[in-house]
């Protein structure tokens, strides 16, 4: 495991590594992962020293931060100048909800995953206005600006969230804040006697489907979000909970079946992706279970 | 490659029906350039497909016969997006303007891409629904055109931009390929793909058709006009009303030059002495409103606001509103052509880059006028000159680059919501280096780049672009 300390040290290691390399955000790996490649060619580099807040520009409510920054270490600076992200608070139940409240920044992008506000206040994808990725090579780039609103260029960090590091390691965002006093109160509702469990499933289906999908997940339902239509729940990894059409899941614990993609043209176009930002198959290789 | 405009023409009848394609000099002049007009480029024949699969023949034919080709939807982009840069066929989505299904229960409307934006809106009113995003061009602008820009309008500062209520994509990719990209649900696992072709500006497929979020229409709207003696004010305003955790629907400032073009044409009355106007609008639940409203208008006191105007019905608030859509349109009372820029900046740097603007206006002896969304920062400075006079439209790009070349150096952007287009195909440089760009670069191969999709748009230094450029750049001098 190496520990890089400054954006060119990451940039470095990733552009001489020989083998794989792999990101490991906290100390272990994050429960929705899907297991990774392991060997001497592997470079395993941990970002949890290349941390801390950059510039926090307090009247425009942006922040620019290192990828390594914890969730927790991030709230705790804006909460000085009553500014937040607007994930829900730092309550033991919602920990469950957000499955990994207090990893780190670079985490929780990789593996975008739904959280209690997302209905009222949006996701990381609204809230990410600029980036600095390291490409497969090595080199350096950036994306987006500090401005709140910008259409400069294409919109490539989009790309970046929730791909789990494989096109690219992110390594600084530009995050939208917002004010705490205008935070909305998370609607997400906890079993009672599922309080405190961890999901290894998460479900988002149509408003429709809501409550036949609540029936069906039964004993196992840990939350629910209403307005997002989304569901926590704890299955037993080798249990299919029913399905719903135009739905979608993430799993923890079920090895490759963590992620799955039904749609072969999607996942054409995935790997056509993948070839076009990492041609040798470099970065994590194995994250996303289809390359 | 066909050698007559006739003889393309004619083919392509054939690849969709002769009502069809339009061609011969009224059709190219119609075509040439969208309300950017600064740069024309006349296509060689324009058609006007139906459905997917009939834009998928048409690229399909284009890349046989190494024809570029550019989709269009009502033409009234800000930067040139879907100016045909290297001739070739441009695809209107006229004809496409079906609403295919809507889904009340869970709250998306699929539509075919060249309707208009407002005509959403229109169709679900009735269930108490809309289609948030709203530039003011909205009565005419098409769904399609609004994604390809990533289109904002005045209530992004609360309701977001074009990519936050897109759920799910048709798309005919540059090879003619179909694609089906996202769905009725977000944040589903995989890349973005939705997220990078929202804003692509067409030069990544032709959007076909889309699934769009519709929300519920807020119980309760507050909308206020509060004038100031000076832009100074105003913007201290926008500033603290926001620092203290109040987001307005909308937050839009108006200066003095944009009062004046309204007042000829709408009879908007102000207090004697206001130099710059804010128009403020609330929304959400009764109560909250309420309260929202009442700490908005004590900052507004508290910096010292002239005179406060509640609209007290619907119909004052929507007059209050034509001033503020209508206002670029009304500038046509005072000169014969109008530039509208759209540079972005960080929030608190609002009162620097104005007195800037103004200066730049001054030193260049161009009119100038500025309606804009504080809330977001992003400014619109618009410019008012005589374009038949070769000196004003080169001292109007000039100035315009100037403002721009600002924007970035306050650490803005040098578009909000208007698009890169060939416009400020130049100026992409001044943002980005070599290496961010061919990162930018990469994601468009993503959608089997080819060179005749769109060309010469967003990224600069594409093959064949320069010499083309000659022909177009500046042809209105």
């Amino acid at each position: 495991m190496v520990i890089p300390e400054t954006l060119e040290e990451i940039a470095n290691i990733v552009r001489d590594a020989k083998g794989t390399v792999i990101f490991h955000a906290r100390p272990q790996p994050h429960p929705f992962a899907i297991s990774g490649p392991t060997g001497p060619d592997v470079v395993a580099i941990s970002m949890s020293s290349y941390e801390g807040i950059i510039e926090h520009d307090v009247a425009d409510q942006v922040v620019v931060v290192r990828a390594g920054t914890t969730l927790t270490q991030l709230q705790s600076h804006l909460a000085i100048t009553g500014q937040c992200l607007p994930l829900p608070r730092f309550d033991a139940n919602y920990e469950l909800a957000t499955a990994t409240i207090h990893g780190p920044l670079i985490d929780k992008i990789a593996f975008n995953l739904p959280h209690g506000l997302q209905f009222q206040c949006g996701s990381w994808r609204d809230w990410i206005i600029g980036m600095k990725i390291v490409r497969a090579d090595g080199t350096i780039v950036k994306c987006g600006s500090k401005a709140v609103k910008n259409v400069a260029g294409f919109d490539v960090q989009k790309l970046m969230i929730g791909a789990r590091n494989t096109l690219g390691l992110v390594a600084e965002v530009t995050l939208k804040t917002y004010p705490i006093e205008a935070l909305p109160l998370s609607e997400v509702q906890i079993v009672p006697t599922m309080a405190g469990r961890a999901p290894n499933f998460i479900q988002r289906v149509l408003p429709t489907d809501l409550n036949a999908a609540i029936r069906s997940l039964g004993q196992q339902l840990i939350a629910c979000d209403r307005p997002s239509s989304t569901l926590w729940a704890e299955v037993r990894p080798m249990e299919s909970p029913r399905r719903f059409n135009g739905d979608w899941i993430m799993r923890a614990g079920a090895g490759p079946r963590n992620l799955e993609f039904p749609d072969a043209a999607l996942v054409k176009l995935m790997r056509r992706t993948k070839e076009l930002f990492d041609p040798g198959y470099k970065l994590n290789p194995g994250a996303m279970g289809i390359f | 490659m066909l050698s007559s405009h006739a003889e393309l023409a004619k083919a392509l009848q054939s690849v969709l029906t002769p009502d069809a394609v339009l061609s011969g000099d009224a059709a190219e002049r119609a075509y040439d350039c969208d309300a950017y007009t600064v740069d024309r480029n006349n296509p060689s024949a324009v058609v006007l497909p139906r459905s997917t699969e009939d834009v998928a023949k048409v690229v399909r034919w284009c890349n046989k016969n190494d024809v570029p080709f550019t989709a269009r939807g009502a033409g009234t982009g800000l930067s040139g997006g879907v100016l045909p840069a290297m001739g070739g066929v441009v695809l209107s989505t006229k004809r496409m303007t079906k609403i295919l299904e809507i889904d009340y229960d869970n709250r998306c409307l699929l539509a075919q891409a060249g309707i208009p934006n407002k005509r959403l809106s229109d169709a679900v009113k009735d269930r108490g629904l809309y289609f948030a995003p709203d530039p003011s061009s909205q009565s005419v602008s098409t769904i399609g055109g609004n994604i390809g820009e990533n289109a904002g309008g005045p209530h992004t500062l609360k309701y977001g931009v074009t990519v936050q209520h897109i759920l799910g994509l048709t798309m005919v990719d540059p090879l003619g390929e179909i694609l089906h990209l996202g769905g009725k649900l977000p944040g589903a696992p995989g890349y973005d793909f939705v997220g990078i072709v929202v804003g692509s500006e067409g030069t990544m497929g032709i959007v076909t058709e889309a699934w769009v979020k519709l929300c519920p229409i807020p119980k309760a709207v507050a909308t206020a006009l509060i004038s100031y003696r000076n832009v100074a004010d105003a913007c201290r305003t926008v500033a603290e009303i926001i620092a203290q955790g109040t987001i307005p629907a909308a937050l839009e400032m108006m200066d003095h030059g944009i009062l004046r073009a309204v007042r000829a044409a709408f009879g908007l009355e102000y207090p004697e002495g206001t130099l710059a106007m804010l128009l403020i609008e609330c929304d959400g639940e009764p109560d909250r409103v309420a309260h929202e409203m009442e700490s908005v208008q004590k900052v507004c006191k508290k910096n010292g606001a002239l005179q406060i105007r509640l609209a007290e019905d619907e119909a004052e608030r929507a007059k209050l509103w034509t001033a503020r859509k209508k206002g670029i349109g009304a500038m046509g009372r005072i000169a014969p052509s109008i530039v509208t820029h759209d540079g972005v900046i960080p929030r608190s740097k609002l009162p620097e880059m104005l007195e800037f603007v103004y200066d730049v206006s001054w030193r260049y002896q161009i009119g100038v006028a500025n309606l804009f969304h504080a809330g977001d920062g992003n400014l619109h400075p618009c410019f008012y000159f005589n374009d038949r006079d070769p000196e004003q439209v080169k001292s109007v790009v000039a100035a315009g680059e100037e403002i721009i070349r600002r924007c970035v150096e306050l650490g803005g952007s040098v578009s909000g919501e208007h698009g890169i287009g060939i416009e400020k195909v130049d100026l992409m440089p001044l943002m980005f280096t070599p290496e961010d760009m061919e990162f930018q670069a990469t994601a468009k191969r993503i959608f089997n780049d080819g060179s005749l999709c769109n060309p010469c748009k967003v990224l600069p230094s594409q093959k064949g672009c320069v010499e083309h450029r000659r022909r177009w750049r500046g042809t209105a001098w």
